[in-house]
């Protein structure tokens, strides 16, 4: 392992890294072991399958899934992307096949890579959300689910459950009931308290909470004199928004008692220490994708390093060491 | 199958204004290209400018391991690889998409407008090879915006020229060539490839459907990752089945009575 210095070999050689749950990277989100802290974040890595040409998907701590909804959806109008001083802007809308389309397809191919799978599930209605949870429940290879109440680019649901307390715990509730995985509540930045809908996240039940999804942003086009998205608004992502995100991990991981998922702008091991340090359990590699489809697999190969190289007896003791 | 590999620039030279040519040895990225598909590129390792640019194969060369790029010099990213000198390196993902239709009938007309030239180039050249008569109808702005003429007349395909300020070949847009190319064609044995701005592309659609003739056309998008997993490259479709499709993975190379052809 100690001669793993460059992630074509790492990607050649799945034995390069420790793949068992009690290396020196393992972590635990509530009763989900993972080998390392370090996934895939939703919409950034379709079902996987796009991505299993390139690399092995056993590598990664877990997949987690585009968003996915009861019904199919069509998603928004595009252009759906623009970038933006080191980051960009996606408004996507949630274009998804519907859960049981995941059931069918996704799921049974994501089951063969070996790789802890987490569904990221949304909902018009917390009844949608109860109503998928309930549909996965059990189904053979999904490891946890995911609840977007924080998407920032569809009408109805996503963000408008996140950014209110009581809708957020209405929805964790509901999800909660119906279905015996470890549920993690995935917030939105677009609030004044983070910390006040990750507690009554925690509240109802929530098992682990993940942040952050994207800030709201607005491009304009000046030759057409119009917003470049289709959707107007997009989701800001990408290293811009990195300090933010580990300031919000900061604050939720001081104030909640259950396991933070840090993401937003992770393109190195480096970032992602800072949110580990932050207080972050694990974390997860989005937008970096589009540059680098290698960037979890570095990310992941960079942390193992520094515990060698820094003689740090197990990862977890580094989580929260800023905050010391 | 796509891969992530690493090529060096040999060589990159402004051959028209803003207008760059780049030549690439990178063996591995050229062994399965086909006409049509192309790389998502990037040339530096830090965040901004922050996603990859796709960019088409304009030529390749399976022995030497070479592909060329043909792009217009638009915004901070390609500003920047028009200062890559020989000896820089760019990583590079693909060949990505389809790729332009094989030739299967007697005759082939090709369309583009300015820098649309770039994904045709290769076709005319697999075409040519194959048997087909091709007529490549090339269009710009003015005669010095011209790209790709000696390329072209290389593969041996008739070529015509239409320019919009008139100082070369047919005076107005390349379009305006077409009606007469596809009645010069024998009717069911020919088609059209087709690649340039939006309303370019609208008129070759109008004019194609028309006449009866199939008609294929490579689209651009606002593009994240290049590979059909963030859904951000979508084009509207025209057809029953699924709303949008992906310009990255399904495209670039669309029938052309499926899509809705928008200005990007």
């Amino acid at each position: 392992m100690s001669n793993t210095t460059s992630h074509e070999r790492l990607a050649d050689r799945p034995e390069g890294l420790q793949t068992g749950c009690s290396g020196p990277l393992a972590v635990s989100i509530g009763s989900l072991s993972l080998k390392n802290p370090v996934m895939t974040a939703s919409g950034t890595f379709g079902y996987g399958r796009e991505y299993a040409g390139l690399f092995d998907l056993a590598l990664l701590g877990a997949v987690v899934v585009k968003g996915t909804t009861l019904n199919p959806r069509d998603g928004n109008p595009p252009p759906r992307v623009v970038e933006t001083p080191s980051g960009m802007l996606n408004a996507i809308g949630l274009q998804n096949p519907g859960v049981e389309a995941f059931l069918a397809t996704e799921l049974p191919f994501l089951r063969e890579q070996h790789v802890p799978v987490i569904l990221n599930i949304a909902g018009h209605t917390a009844g949608e959300y109860e109503e998928i949870a309930r549909r996965v429940d059990g189904a053979p290879g999904l490891s946890a689910i995911e609840v977007n109440i924080s998407c920032p680019n569809v009408d109805e649901g996503g963000m408008t459950f996140g950014v209110s307390p009581k809708l957020s715990a209405q929805v964790i509730s509901c999800v909660r009931g119906a279905t015996r995985l470890p549920v993690i509540a995935k917030l939105t930045p677009n609030v004044t308290s983070i910390v006040e809908i990750a507690r009554a996240c925690v509240d109802s039940g929530a098992d682990a909470i993940s942040l952050i999804n994207t800030l709201v942003g607005i491009v304009i086009d000046l030759k057409k004199k119009r917003p470049v998205l289709g959707n107007v608004t997009g989701g800001l992502s990408g290293p811009a928004i990195r300090p933010v995100a580990v300031r919000m991990t900061w604050e939720v991981s001081s104030a909640v008692p259950v396991p933070v998922i840090g993401m937003g702008g992770i393109s190195t091991a480096e970032d992602a220490l800072q949110f580990i340090m932050a207080g972050a359990t694990a974390v997860q590699v989005g937008s970096a994708m589009f540059a680098n489809p290698l960037a979890p697999l570095e990310v992941i190969e960079g942390l193992d390093k520094y515990v060698r190289d820094e003689k740090v007896a197990s990862f977890k003791d580094l989580i929260g060491t800023a905050r010391r | 199958m796509w891969l992530k590999t690493r090529g060096e620039v040999l060589e990159n030279r402004e051959v028209a204004p803003s207008v760059m040519k780049m030549l690439v040895l990178a063996p591995g990225a050229v062994q399965s290209l086909r006409p049509g598909q192309f790389f998502h590129v990037r040339w530096q390792e830090w965040s901004d400018p922050f996603l990859r640019r796709p960019l088409s194969a304009f030529s390749s060369d399976k022995q030497s391991g070479t592909l060329g790029l043909l792009f217009r010099v638009v915004g901070k990213g390609t500003s920047a690889m028009r200062r890559l000198a020989a000896g820089s390196h760019l990583d590079l993902l693909g060949p990505l998409g389809n790729g332009w239709p094989g030739p299967e009938r007697g005759h082939a007309i090709m369309i583009a407008g300015g820098i649309g030239v770039a994904p045709l180039v290769m076709a005319a050249g697999q075409y040519a090879a194959a048997g087909v008569k091709v007529s490549f109808l090339l269009g710009a702005t003015t005669a010095g915006d011209l790209l790709a003429t000696h390329d072209i007349l290389a593969t041996g395909a008739s070529l015509s020229i239409a320019t919009d300020d008139g100082t070369e070949g047919h005076h107005g847009f390349v379009t305006g060539l077409l009606p007469g190319a596809i009645a010069a064609t024998p009717l069911g044995d020919t088609h059209v490839l087709a690649c340039g701005p939006g309303p370019m592309l609208r008129a070759v659609q109008a004019i194609s459907k028309d006449a009866g003739v199939d008609c294929f056309v490579s689209l651009e998008q606002r593009m994240g990752c290049g590979a059909g997993a963030c859904l951000g490259c979508v084009v509207r479709t025209s057809v029953p089945g699924p709303l949008y499709r992906k310009v990255c993975a399904d495209g670039p190379v669309f029938d052309a009575r499926t899509v809705v052809i928008e200005d990007v």
